[in-house]
Parts: C-alpha cells; sequence; structure tokens
C-alpha cells in the first residue's frame, strides 16, 4: 500500500484551496466541510485521478465517504490500483 | 409556441456561445445514454445551516407576483425566458437571490399543473408522483458563479421551502455522466432508482428507453 497523502494534499492546496482561502489541511479534515469537495471541486479532483494514476473513476465510486478526507482519497486510490494489477 | 421556440433558440444560442456546439450536442444527441432517477423524503433533509450562504442571499420561490414586484437579473436571457415559460404551464420554482441577481434556480411539477397533466420526464423515468409529491427538474447555476456548494444550497433551500408547503416528498433524476449534479444528489442524500437508458436525435422525444432492474447505487 502506497502513501499517496503528500501527492494528494500538494494536489488539493494547489490547485483547489484558492477557493477555501489558502487553509492548510490535515489527512484527517473534512475536505467537504471545508467546502473543498463540492459539485465542482470533486469534478477537478476525479480529473487528475484519473490522469495522474491511469485508472477510470465509475459513477458509482463517486460517494461522500471515498472523497471525505485526504485520507479517504489515499485509501481509494489504493484500492483502485490494487484492483487493476 | 412562439414563445416556447424563442427561449428554445436562446437557449441553444447561448449554449454554443458561452459554452461549446458540444455541450448543445452532448444535450440534444444521445444514445443509451443512462439517467439515475431518485426519490428523497422531505422529513429526512439534511438542515439549511449544513450549506451555509452569505446572509445577503435568499432561496425564494419564483411566482409571477414576485417577477412583476421585484426586476430580477438573469445570468443568461434563456434563464429568464424559461421562467416565463414554466410559469405559464403551473409549474412551481425557486431561485437562490442576491438581492434582485439570480444565481440559480430549480423547477418543479405537482399536482397544480394545468388539466392534472404531467411533467413528460415522469413518464419515461418511471415515477409516479401522487398528491403531495413534487417531480423536480432543470436545475440551473450561473456558471460564473459556481463553487461553495452553492448548487446543494439552492436544491436543499428549494426542497425545505417545498417541505413548508406541506409537500412530502420529491423525485428528480440525473444523468449518471453528469458529475457535478450526481454529486449534489449524493450529497444531500437522494436515495436512487432503477437506472434508465435513454436515447434522443435533436428535438426529438426520447427515441428509446430501457429499464435496469436494480439500482447500482
Amino acid at each position: 500500500m502506497t502513501d499517496f497523502t503528500e501527492t494528494i494534499r500538494n494536489f488539493i492546496e494547489t490547485e483547489m484551496v484558492s477557493q477555501s482561502q489558502g487553509i492548510t489541511l490535515s489527512p484527517s479534515d473534512s475536505l467537504i466541510e471545508k467546502g473543498i469537495i463540492d459539485s465542482l471541486g470533486v469534478q477537478i479532483l476525479i480529473a487528475y485521478l484519473e490522469k495522474q494514476f491511469g485508472f477510470h473513476i465509475m459513477d458509482t465510486e463517486i460517494v461522500p465517504e471515498n472523497f471525505e478526507t485526504i485520507c479517504s482519497v489515499v485509501d481509494f486510490i489504493n484500492l483502485k490500483l490494487n484492483a487493476k494489477s | 409556441m412562439l414563445q416556447y421556440c424563442k427561449m428554445r433558440v436562446v437557449q441553444a444560442i447561448e449554449m454554443v456561445t458561452l459554452g461549446s456546439i458540444k455541450n448543445l450536442l452532448k444535450e440534444t444527441w444521445y444514445l443509451n445514454r443512462e439517467a439515475v432517477p431518485v426519490e428523497i423524503e422531505l422529513s429526512r433533509l439534511r438542515p439549511v445551516d449544513d450549506f451555509p450562504r452569505p446572509a445577503d442571499e435568499e432561496v425564494v420561490e419564483l411566482t409571477p407576483e414576485l417577477l412583476s414586484r421585484r426586476e430580477l437579473a438573469y445570468p443568461v436571457k434563456s434563464r429568464y425566458l424559461k421562467t416565463l415559460n414554466y410559469l405559464k404551464h403551473g409549474y412551481r420554482g425557486y431561485a437562490l437571490l442576491k438581492g434582485n441577481a439570480v444565481k440559480g434556480d430549480i423547477w418543479c411539477a405537482d399536482s397544480r399543473m394545468k388539466d392534472g397533466r404531467k411533467h413528460p420526464d415522469e413518464t419515461w423515468l418511471g415515477i409516479r408522483c401522487q398528491p403531495g409529491e413534487v417531480y423536480t427538474f432543470d436545475m440551473y447555476v450561473d456558471p460564473g458563479k459556481r463553487g461553495g456548494n452553492i448548487a446543494a444550497a439552492l436544491q436543499n433551500g428549494a426542497l425545505h421551502e417545498l417541505k413548508k408547503r406541506g409537500f412530502t416528498k420529491a423525485y428528480g433524476f440525473f444523468w449518471s455522466d453528469n458529475v457535478p449534479a450526481l454529486w449534489v444528489h449524493r450529497t444531500l442524500r437522494w436515495h436512487e432508482l432503477s437506472r434508465v437508458r435513454a436515447s434522443r436525435l435533436l428535438l426529438s422525444r426520447k427515441l428509446s428507453v430501457s429499464c435496469k432492474t436494480t439500482p447500482e447505487a
């Protein structure tokens, strides 16, 4: 299991966090409650994950549980990569 | 009829000029596109405070009286024309306003509709709206104002207004390839029903519809 925490944190903080006034994120912060992941944010993150990790995210996987925190995004990535290999 | 045609032409022009011809084609020409019908009990809505908005914004019901009293500023002309058209048909609409600026709107059909007609989507989606229930459709958010959970705030706010009016249940649908719409419905905890596949060619009604027996999510 690879730890992509920093990769995801960097992406969110550089590409998405401007919408949330430059807050510093911990891996367990709720991205949804902080307003980073909303209908627009989830679209940006999904496009990034599919391009960066080379897997396809099905619509049934686009649920709040998979995108709640940086930790849950990392778990989801590992799950997808394991299923792919 | 003339008003309807004008609305459609303006909408098509705006979709191309503000978006792209690809956007227009995606909405008018599709094969086996998957729709996800949804329902929600209005007694189980998420609190309005879960999607906070600035104090000067409000969700209001769009009525002919409101339109004559306040000069609302719509982000695109087609939304204003749609408002007139929908009100004429007896649909109920809600808008998220900042002052007189419309940041988004959403519509619903209920038994108040003229001649007791149902919204045409209900038929192909397999939805049977009963008295006291509504079918929600055609949510729009000003593209320049998207972000900050505005779509969820608008939809959740409208559902709370419907609950205040005595409605008990709402239906709707989203296309499974429309990630923003999918996310809003899942964030608000709509229950997903059996999926439906539909095809459409330009201005035709749905050419074919097939139903999956079990929801996938």
